[in-house]
């Protein structure tokens, strides 16, 4: 009996969250900007603006929540699919990145009005705190790759370097993600290009390469020199 | 590079060659650019010296359509000695192969099912390389297949990669816009058409449904079912290519049979079917020791119109270069030479035209051909080398010739070459009309 209750409790409370979030993304595509207040918000969900605290504390709450769960769905599809665990970890990546543009590709408006945030500075990307929930799942997986990579010896690991690949692949993730959104070919066809050269070329500088070489034959040649 | 070696995973090398080809290329292009900038003349000069021979060599490192523009134009114009020609048309796109998770995903898109599910066993690795895509081995029902799948934006980039090597061009052949735009608008059409898979079945069934009873032919079955605009399934074909074949030492009974069924294969297209494929690359054909070839890749089909076919062939025919009037009536309609030209230039040109149609022309003025005369192929050479250091012709600057030349020289040019490269004999049939005013 208690039991019932508490799985009734919880698909309740699914159902809720369900509810805001589409209210959410209803609302910021339709107006363009987030509600004026979570009070105003709620009314028009007809429901008592204490609800909405018992899910999210804030609006930008829900919006790293959404995009956490493109997150989870690209793993949960990638993983389901049985060719997967025969793939090489540069392979792994890909496949993320596709499956990954395939899900931002049916809320591609809400993508779009949610991204536009991100600024380029120079080489650094601002404004991404929407994105922190996403980016503690998205390292995880990098590190679990980048982990798997250095077994097989695909990425070599760096002294000092080799701590900073997950920064550099989360750097690539913002560079497709920016990319898609300004991609104007037909069915996204640069993106996947962009994808390609992309992971290639940063597979390409994490294994052993001319760099590896150069640097070894510098240190030979200093230590021969004292 | 030796301790990868231990790595399971052979592919892990294959992806790193591959990207460093592709690395190789791109720093050509910077070199290119780099020598440019530096030097603004650079090419204007260097070409006009007489052995050119660094932009040859840079040319030769341009891919995609760029490429087979300059390749195209410097055939028909003769400006490249056909050594360095020759180099180009081996010339093929190569961009690194797709990754399989991008295959996966452009089966789900265009096919709505991953590789998996719609054959029996798929390789992950591509097998070979086409020209605009890569072929994977498959097997369904127990017969094998190829599938071929196209690299992703190959389309939108004809357009821009010509666009890229337009002024490229003007400088390089000293050649006037106007004329390089009708060139180009013929390449273009013909890239774009490569590019569409579903037009490429449908030629490729009719094709080889037409020409299935000329001898020791074979042709692929095509599975439409299977195919879409950036994938086509067939029968995977077993032969050799060429230089793997010449290398097993087939008889000459063999080769002449081979020979045959290419010269047969091409009389039969151009005069009775009047299309054509135009693109007679030696990746193209597959050859199997008991003389049969094996025709695959109808990428590049031109219909030839009847009214250029007409004037196009009356050439060919001996009588016609007797007769001066004619010869003149017919290099006007055909555009050889202009009213523009001054006598002398009009003089001169005729005189290179009729020489290089007497030249071409002779396999079809003897009822067999040995294209294993490499005497015959040396005058070719000559003549050519000799034309593109002609003075007045490098500095023409009007495009010579109807565009639809330029696919039916490519394509005898390259008839003729693979018949060297087999040192095969042929009887060389041709149509009535032009057999019997010979005589």
């Amino acid at each position: 009996m208690e039991n019932t209750a508490s799985k009734k409790n919880t698909k309740a409370k699914a159902d809720k969250t369900v509810k805001i979030k589409e209210a959410y993304i209803d609302y910021v595509l339709e107006h363009g900007k987030e509600p004026a207040s979570v009070y105003k918000f709620m009314k028009m969900l007809k429901m008592k603006e204490g609800i909405f605290y018992d899910y999210y504390n804030s609006f930008s709450a829900i919006e790293k929540d959404i995009w956490f769960e493109f997150f989870e769905e690209t793993i949960s599809r990638i993983t389901s699919e049985s060719v997967y665990n025969e793939y090489t970890v540069r392979e792994k990546l890909l496949a993320f990145y596709y499956t990954w543009i395939e899900i931002l590709k049916d809320n591609r408006s809400f993508v779009t009005y949610s991204a536009h945030k991100i600024e380029k500075r120079g080489l650094a990307y601002k404004n991404t705190s929407f994105l922190s929930k996403f980016k503690t799942g998205f390292l995880d997986f990098a590190n679990n790759l980048l982990a798997e990579g250095k077994e097989t010896e695909e990425i070599v690991d760096r002294p000092l370097l080799g701590s900073r690949y997950d920064d550099g692949l989360w750097r690539q993730l913002l560079f497709v993600l920016k990319f898609w959104i300004n991609d104007d070919s037909k069915g996204f066809e640069r993106t996947d290009e962009a994808i390609e050269k992309a992971v290639n070329l940063s597979f390409d500088l994490m294994s052993r390469s001319a760099l590896d070489a150069a640097f070894d034959f510098a240190k030979f040649l200093y230590q021969k020199r004292k | 590079m030796k301790e990868q070696s231990r790595i399971p995973t052979s592919k892990v090398q294959r992806a790193s060659r591959f990207v460093r080809t592709g690395a190789k290329v791109g720093g050509n292009y910077v070199k290119y650019y780099a020598k440019r900038a530096v030097n603004p003349n650079h090419n204007r000069e260097s070409l006009h010296m007489e052995n050119a021979e660094d932009i040859y060599e840079g040319l030769s490192e341009l891919k995609g359509s760029a490429l087979k523009v300059l390749q195209m134009m410097s055939m028909d114009k003769n400006l490249l000695p056909t050594a360095y020609s020759e180099r180009f048309t081996m010339a093929q796109y190569s961009a690194p192969p797709l990754s399989y998770p991008l295959v996966v995903k452009t089966f789900q898109k265009l096919l709505g099912k991953s590789p998996e599910k719609l054959y029996d066993t798929f390789s992950k690795n591509a097998k070979n390389a086409a020209s605009i895509g890569q072929v994977h081995q498959a097997t369904l029902d127990g017969k094998k297949l190829a599938v071929k799948i196209q690299y992703p934006g190959v389309a939108d980039s004809v357009t821009s990669d010509l666009r890229i090597v337009k002024p490229f061009a003007i400088r390089l052949f000293n050649i006037n816009e106007r004329d390089l735009d009708h060139y180009m608008e013929e390449v273009e059409s013909k890239l774009i058409e490569e590019t569409d898979y579903n037009l490429e079945l449908e030629r490729s069934v009719d094709i080889s449904e037409q020409c299935g009873h000329i001898e020791n032919l074979f042709f692929p079955k095509y599975y439409p079912e299977l195919s879409c605009e950036k994938i086509i399934t067939m029968d995977w074909l077993d032969g050799l290519h060429m230089k793997e074949f010449m290398a097993t030492n087939p008889s000459q009974e063999v080769r002449d049979m081979i020979g045959q069924a290419l010269w047969d294969f091409y009389d039969f297209q151009i005069h009775q079917l009047q299309q054509v494929h135009a693109d007679p690359h030696p990746g193209n054909f597959l050859m199997r020791e008991d003389g049969q070839l094996g025709i695959i890749d109808f990428g590049c089909v031109k219909v030839i119109p009847e009214d250029f076919y007409q004037k196009y062939f009356r050439l060919i025919r001996k009588d016609t270069l007797i007769n001066d009037d004619e010869l003149d009536r017919i290099f006007y309609e055909l555009q050889f030479i202009n009213d523009s030209d001054s006598e002398k230039d009009k003089k001169l040109f005729k005189g290179i035209f009729i020489e290089m149609i007497e030249l071409l022309g002779k396999p079809f003025h003897h009822d067999d051909f040995d294209f294993a005369d490499d005497s015959y192929f040396k005058q070719i050479f000559e003549l050519s080398e000799r034309v593109s250091k002609t003075k007045e012709v490098r500095e023409s600057r009007t495009a010579r010739g109807p565009r639809d030349a330029l696919h039916i020289n490519r394509t005898y040019f390259g008839l003729y070459n693979l018949l060297n490269a087999l040192q095969a004999k042929v009887v060389t049939r041709k149509p009535e009309w032009l057999r019997l005013e010979q005589a």
